[in-house]
């Protein structure tokens, strides 16, 4: 048995809404993603852990009616909606620290609630570069892409106030394809991190 | 709401109950000799959209109303028959245009109960008739309209809602009925009401056929690369490559697509590609073939929307209408061909 596996006997695996509904997704290092899972509960992905023992592992954000259905034309077919992700790496930020993106986190979450309204956050440490929100509201689930990416532009570095460009003041460095994508793995909370050189926890940080 | 709104938004679920309850069946309405003003005036509102792109606000009695809303499902049954994309966006359009003037009429709680008839929750202040709306609901419309003060970040949100004044709330109602009018078109027609509509339908079908091919472009102006018509992003993108600056990975893929789009041969992409810094020939040719379709999808150039979230549209005045880069070109491309065509006849 490998740690990995002991790993997943205990891990505190996060079980999103609608699980059932969700596509779950296995990557080890070196090899292609695999991709296309679905499981009727927690119990069976984490049987299914213990017995793969991945170094990396995925969720849909969204629901589809057939999780499991390949290609991706018949997965587009049965998508019910998807939770609004966003993602704060720190290598992607002008001061690339981690220090640096959990500020930015921060002062997303804030816009997130006071602004936007939301009120069923997930805020979550990705194991290794940075952090995850995921936004559960029911309005947000049957946005389109072009519908996100004005989410995404209200949180961009500029806007136009009186016709004239200006520095947003809700600008924060979010991966801007993860927020507007509506068919996105995201790495699921309560598993493990494994690159070549590094072994991390995606771990919850609160819910909000 | 009454037959005087109905006969101005007919595709509320009121406007629907009237035409089920009313005693005009809808194949009398398209036979009958009695109905005779009803087809005509269906016509005429379609050639009205066509030639002018909106529909005269009339204010209209009740019976003139009530003609003016029967005469809309016959007007779908023709453009229907018709099935020219353009035809149909026009007519929407027009109807649409003539929605907003009549809501612009609107008091407060009317202006609440169409928003409601549309599936939007609405807060309207009835002295400054400012309406308050959540985000989702607005970028839902919103996010079709180009110019800036449409985005989501102009607008101050708090606790999910925002609040825009009642013309900006019009304008969004525009767009539900332009949707609403627009859905289900072209519907399936049965013969015997195409057959009883045919003088109308080749009437409308005629306007439209000249109208189209006034409008339409030919491919033929994609045939030969004109360097000279890319739009900004484009030009600014190639400059770049030349002067051996890096491209983003977003703008890479814009300028393939944009290339292959308008016809470049791959073999020339990959000479324009050739100056760039990290250039790798094998890689570089997999990129763009697999761009053109070698894995059996075809990319399109993005939108502009999607060039400006991705930081790729250098912002030009000169773009200020246009949606997309491949517009762009093939306008300037038509304006070429024109001023070519002015210079050989004088």
């Amino acid at each position: 048995m490998s740690s990995i596996s002991d790993y997943y006997w205990h891990a505190p695996i996060y079980e999103p809404p609608d699980f059932e509904k969700r596509e779950f997704g296995i990557m080890n290092i070196g090899e292609k993603p695999k991709r296309h899972k679905a499981f009727s509960s927690v119990q069976k992905l984490r049987t299914f852990l213990i017995e793969t023992a991945p170094h990396n592992v995925f969720f849909s954000s969204s629901k589809y009616t057939d999780p499991a259905a390949y290609p991706m034309e018949d997965k587009r077919k049965c998508w019910e909606g998807a939770d609004l992700v966003f993602d704060i790496d720190y290598d992607h930020l002008e001061k690339p620290t981690l220090k640096e993106a959990r500020k930015q986190a921060d002062k997303l979450l804030v816009i997130l609630k006071d602004q936007l309204g939301f009120k069923d956050l997930l805020f979550v440490d990705s194991g290794r570069r940075g952090y995850h929100i995921h936004v559960h509201d029911s309005c947000v689930q049957k946005l389109d892409t072009s519908e996100r990416r004005e989410i995404a532009d209200f949180l961009g570095h500029y806007t136009v106030r009186r016709g004239r460009k200006v520095i947003n003041p809700n600008w924060v460095g979010i991966d801007i394809p993860i927020t507007t994508d509506i068919v996105r793995m995201i790495r699921l909370p309560g598993t493990l991190n494994i690159k070549k050189d590094w072994m991390g926890t995606c771990a919850i940080i609160n819910r909000c | 709401m009454d037959i005087i709104d109905f006969a101005n938004i007919p595709c509320t679920s009121g406007a629907r109950e009237y035409l089920k309850d009313s005693s005009a069946g809808s194949v009398d309405i398209c036979t009958d000799i009695a109905y005779e003003g009803i087809r005509s005036a269906a016509k005429g509102r379609i050639l009205e959209a066509l030639q002018n792109g909106t529909l005269k606000y009339r204010r209209y009695n009740e019976p003139a109303a009530n003609k003016e809303l029967l005469a809309y499902p016959v007007a779908r049954i023709i453009v229907s028959s018709i099935n020219n994309t353009y035809l149909t966006k026009r007519y929407a359009l027009a109807v649409a245009k003539l929605a907003y003037e009549h809501i612009m009429s609107f008091r407060a709680d009317a202006l609440g109960d169409l928003a409601a008839d549309f599936g939007i929750g609405v807060t309207v202040d009835a002295r400054t008739m400012n309406a308050t709306i959540h985000f989702t609901d607005y970028i839902h419309h919103a996010h079709v309209l180009h110019e800036p003060k449409w985005k989501l970040s102009s607008r101050t949100v708090k606790g999910g809602m925002l609040t825009i004044s009642k013309g900006d709330f019009a304008r969004l109602m525009e767009e539900v009925v332009r949707k609403k009018v627009e859905f289900g078109l072209p519907h399936e027609v049965p013969k015997e009401i195409k057959e009883a509509l045919k003088q109308y339908i080749n009437d409308v079908q005629e306007a439209a056929s000249i109208r189209t091919n006034r409008q339409g472009f030919s491919k033929e102006g994609f045939s030969e690369v004109s360097s000279g018509c890319f739009p900004p992003c484009i030009s600014s993108a190639i400059a770049d490559v030349q002067a051996n600056v890096n491209l983003s990975h977003s703008m890479r893929f814009a300028m393939t697509t944009f290339l292959l789009n308008i016809g470049m041969k791959p073999e020339k992409i990959m000479e324009i590609f050739r100056a760039s810094p990290d250039f790798k020939e094998q890689d570089t040719n997999y990129q763009i073939n697999h761009i053109a379709g070698a894995s059996g999808t075809a990319y399109t150039c993005p939108t502009c929307a999607t060039m400006t979230t991705n930081g790729n549209c250098p912002g030009k005045e000169v773009c200020k209408k246009i949606v997309h880069p491949l517009v762009y070109y093939r306008r300037k491309v038509c304006l070429e061909n024109k001023k070519q065509t002015k210079k050989v006849i004088s």
